[in-house]
């Protein structure tokens, strides 16, 4: 559930219909994901979850499943 | 996937009737219908709903993705265009696919107006581009999002434009220097898009009108030197006026509070541009408005510097655009109103004189104040016209003879009363009164009305009011489109001799070329121990600095730790301060000792700094410290790399400009012999391609500008802690 959400900001934020997102995911893996995307994407989450990252946590998702674990664990949703 | 092309109109036909739900679909949906049109290959469509996306409300991630399909379908009418004329320049392009796009928008608006059952369409936008410019937006904050969404917004405006984006928090330098990337780009406009932080204003001050004048006068000389070098336009940003206040109400009665001289300068920049080349963007009112806290937030301050939060960088691009809009002459000028129910509550044909609400009661004064509202925008210059279905002589009767009328029959530029339908009212109106259909903009409380005059004359921009009375004057007060370039002629003379005074006063105590701005900045360089308060950060700037990154080879903090305790290595970290503001730990060299057969030569395996000190000669004085440690280490020649990525162009030169020579010893392909793991370990540690070698003996004499002092705090370096503090010709002459 999470994890579909999640694909779909992803997909809004990269404006790519057919992205496929995974947790093993990495910024390498999405053309375009680079600093001012990734806030924009923490931006996104953020909201599309009604949840606040943590700022110690904000640089240190390894991969897509890292922040998928932050949010279950912020939002109980899990 | 059998049929894309039959999915696609699917997925058309689903979005456009989920848009005939509502009457202004919401943004998401307008979003979604830009994309699924700009996948369809209708590119007037998509541009219309892009940009419907901005009068729909729209969060940031909706806003940015308009954007995206503004900025593709942009692109793809302008190559599509065969005039060499509009090829010659982006601007003129934009410009050029949005007039292009303009051409097909009626056959496309019929498509869409018959899938939706004839309901909804969105106020008409494409082809607004009645001009172009080329805008610089000069940024003290992270203004990435900002210069994302301003061509989205300016073409909303009516406005194609191409957008030049500083580095991070380099407006002054690019101002000042006349060979910088701003001088280059030729804006017609410079937006200053600055932040309170970015105010050189103490917490407290002795002599505030002094600190307050001072101020003033940094920014009014920008100013100058951007009309005068650069012939182009200001918009100002103001200064949000913090929440937070430690002096608490005291504030107010204190002139020299931080919040009191902030208020200070916001107004005495007000009084300096009157009349002049310099329009505002009032931030401070827009802050307050949606509230400040929301306004910004600390946490994208700190994660990003971001001073302007997320949520609200689409309002400012919009109202940014609102009044590029009218100094370029976009602005609408003209009110279109209702009658029934819109200025006065109750029908008049039925209800009669007496029956109608106005004045008494909270309906009755809820619209009297909205009449109120409607004449100070007349006073300040909007065009009123009357567009009511009503017998006219009773329509000017209640304008005549009701006592709590605030508006007046001399008021109303055209005043049309009849029984036709609104849309053959309006296109009179605008003939009559000789204005183009497109500086309309037409108010009724009848969803109905709105909707007929969307399709028919879409043109006209249509404002929506609420189902109750009391929310009117803030729906219009929001429409941004009515802004002003100026006031009347006299007002302008009398506020141009307020600029006058104001400037002749400021100009003396500001810096005009770069050099004298560096020296005010009083910059002081601390060189510091690697150890384990600052490894930390050393190890953060290694791992996410770009720009300035000289072989961006990426290390763990383990690593770095052993390399520092070998004797062979020297790691210099260095911190930057200034008059305004302590910026941190910023630079970091790693250079490593090498015997070699014609001596020992220092290495310099990583040179990188933080981007908020590019462009203050640190550099400079950095390569003085590295030369140093070359000597220190009995080594005859500095050797530096240069691995080029795709975000380190910034630094190609930077060898050369300090005086070093090509390397005689480098093989054909450095970039190969570089011992960085090479191709596929990781991309950033360059891929061979372009990579360079340079040599400098340690006799050479560098040409140090001398704009910051340093000092090193190593114990058991040079200077021991604080005991002395010696200055860089000390350290390093």
């Amino acid at each position: 559930m999470v994890q579909e959400r999640l694909a779909q900001v992803f997909r809004e934020i990269f404006s790519d219909d057919d992205l496929v997102v995974t947790d093993a995911t990495t910024a390498a893996d999405v053309p375009g994901w680079d600093s001012l995307a990734y806030i924009n994407l923490i931006y996104a989450v953020e909201n599309e979850f009604a949840v606040q990252i943590p700022d110690e946590r904000l640089g240190s998702f390894a991969n897509v499943g890292e922040l998928r674990v932050c949010i279950e664990e912020l939002s109980d949703v899990g | 996937m059998a049929d894309p092309v039959g999915t696609g109109r699917h997925r058309l036909a689903e979005l456009t009737a989920a848009a005939a739900a509502a009457e202004v679909p919401p943004a998401g949906l307008c979003r979604d219908l830009a994309l699924a049109y700009e996948k369809a290959g209708d590119p007037a469509a998509a541009m219309r709903w892009a940009l419907a996306t901005t009068d729909a409300g729209g969060d940031l991630t909706c806003w940015t993705a308009a954007a995206g399909v503004l900025r593709r379908v942009s692109a793809g009418a302008a190559a599509s265009v065969v005039s060499p004329g509009a090829a010659a320049s982006p601007g003129a392009a934009a410009s050029a696919g949005a007039a292009a796009s303009a051409g097909v928008a009626v056959p496309a608006r019929a498509d869409v107006a018959a899938a939706a059952g004839g309901a909804v369409v969105p106020s008409p936008v494409a082809g607004h581009a009645a001009r172009s410019a080329r805008v610089a937006l000069l940024g003290s904050y992270t203004t990435a999002q900002l210069a994302a969404l301003l061509p989205l917004a300016a073409a909303r405006a009516g406005v194609a434009v191409e957008v030049y984006e500083c580095g991070y928090g380099q407006y002054r330098q690019e101002v000042l220097d006349p060979g910088s990337g701003l001088y280059r780009f030729r804006p017609d406009v410079v937006i200053l898009a600055v932040h309170e932080g970015e105010a050189a204003l103490p917490a407290l001050a002795e002599d505030p009108e002094r600190a307050v004048a001072t101020e003033v006068g940094r920014w009014t000389s920008l100013w100058e030197i951007i009309t005068a070098r650069l012939g182009a336009r200001v918009i100002q940003h103001t200064f949000v006026v913090p929440e937070t206040e430690a002096l608490g109400h005291l504030a107010l009665r204190t002139p020299g509070s931080r919040s009191s001289m902030l208020a200070a300068v916001n107004a005495a920049l007000g009084r300096a541009a009157a009349g002049g080349q310099v329009a505002f963007v009032d931030c401070e009112r827009l802050a307050a408005t949606v509230g400040k806290r929301s306004w910004f937030d600390p946490r994208y301050w700190h994660r990003a510097k971001q001073a302007v939060s997320l949520a609200h960088v689409p309002t400012l691009a919009r109202h940014t655009a609102a009044v590029l809009g009218a100094q370029l002459g976009t602005s609408r000028k003209c009110l279109v109103l209702d009658l029934d129910n819109t200025l006065w509550g109750g029908v008049l044909g039925e209800e009669g004189l007496a029956g109608i609400a106005l004045g008494d009661g909270p309906v009755g004064e809820a619209f009297s104040t909205f009449q109120e509202y409607i004449g100070r925008l007349r006073a300040r210059g909007v065009i009123l016209a009357v567009c009511s279905k009503n017998n006219e002589a009773d329509a000017r009767e209640a304008f005549e003879r009701h006592p709590a009328m605030r508006l007046r029959l001399d008021d109303i530029a055209m005043f049309s009363a009849s029984w036709e339908d609104k849309p053959t009212q309006i296109r009179r109106i605008a003939s009559t009164l000789g204005i183009g259909l497109d500086s309309l903009v037409f108010v009724d409380d009848n969803p109905a009305e709105r909707e007929v005059v969307r399709q028919l004359v879409p043109e006209v921009d249509v404002i929506a009011l609420p189902r109750d009375p009391h929310g009117y004057v803030r729906a219009v007060a929001d429409y941004p489109f009515f802004e002003p370039a100026a006031l009347t002629t006299e007002d302008t003379a009398r506020t141009e001799q307020y600029r006058a005074r104001a400037r002749a006063a400021e100009l003396a105590a500001s810096a005009t070329s770069l050099e004298e701005f560096h020296r005010g900045l009083e910059m002081v360089a601390t060189v510091v121990p690697l150890d384990e308060l600052t490894l930390p950060r050393v190890v953060q700037l290694i791992g996410k600095t770009n720009q300035f990154n000289l072989t961006t080879r990426r290390r763990g903090e383990a690593e770095v730790a052993e390399l520092a305790a070998d004797p062979s290595t020297a790691v210099i970290c260095v911190r930057l301060a200034d008059r305004f503001a302590d910026h941190g730990l910023v630079a970091v060299v790693i250079a490593r000792r090498a015997a070699e057969p014609g001596g020992a030569v220092l290495d310099v395996d990583t040179w990188l700094m933080s981007c908020r000190v590019i462009g203050r000669t640190l550099e400079d004085e950095i390569a003085g410290l590295i030369v140093a440690e070359a000597r220190r280490l009995g080594c005859s020649s500095v050797r530096g790399h240069y691995l080029p990525t795709a975000k380190n162009a910034l630094v190609a030169d930077l060898y050369p400009r300090l005086g070093f020579r090509p390397d005689p010893a480098a093989p054909a392909d450095a970039g190969r012999a570089a011992p960085a793991g090479g191709p596929g370990v990781a991309p950033a540690d360059g891929t061979g391609a372009g990579a360079t070698r340079w040599v400098l003996p340690v006799a050479s004499a560098l040409n140090r500008p001398g704009l910051i002092r340093v000092v090193d705090a190593r114990a058991g370096g040079a200077a021991v802690a604080s005991a002395s503090a010696r200055t860089m010709e000390e350290v390093a002459g």
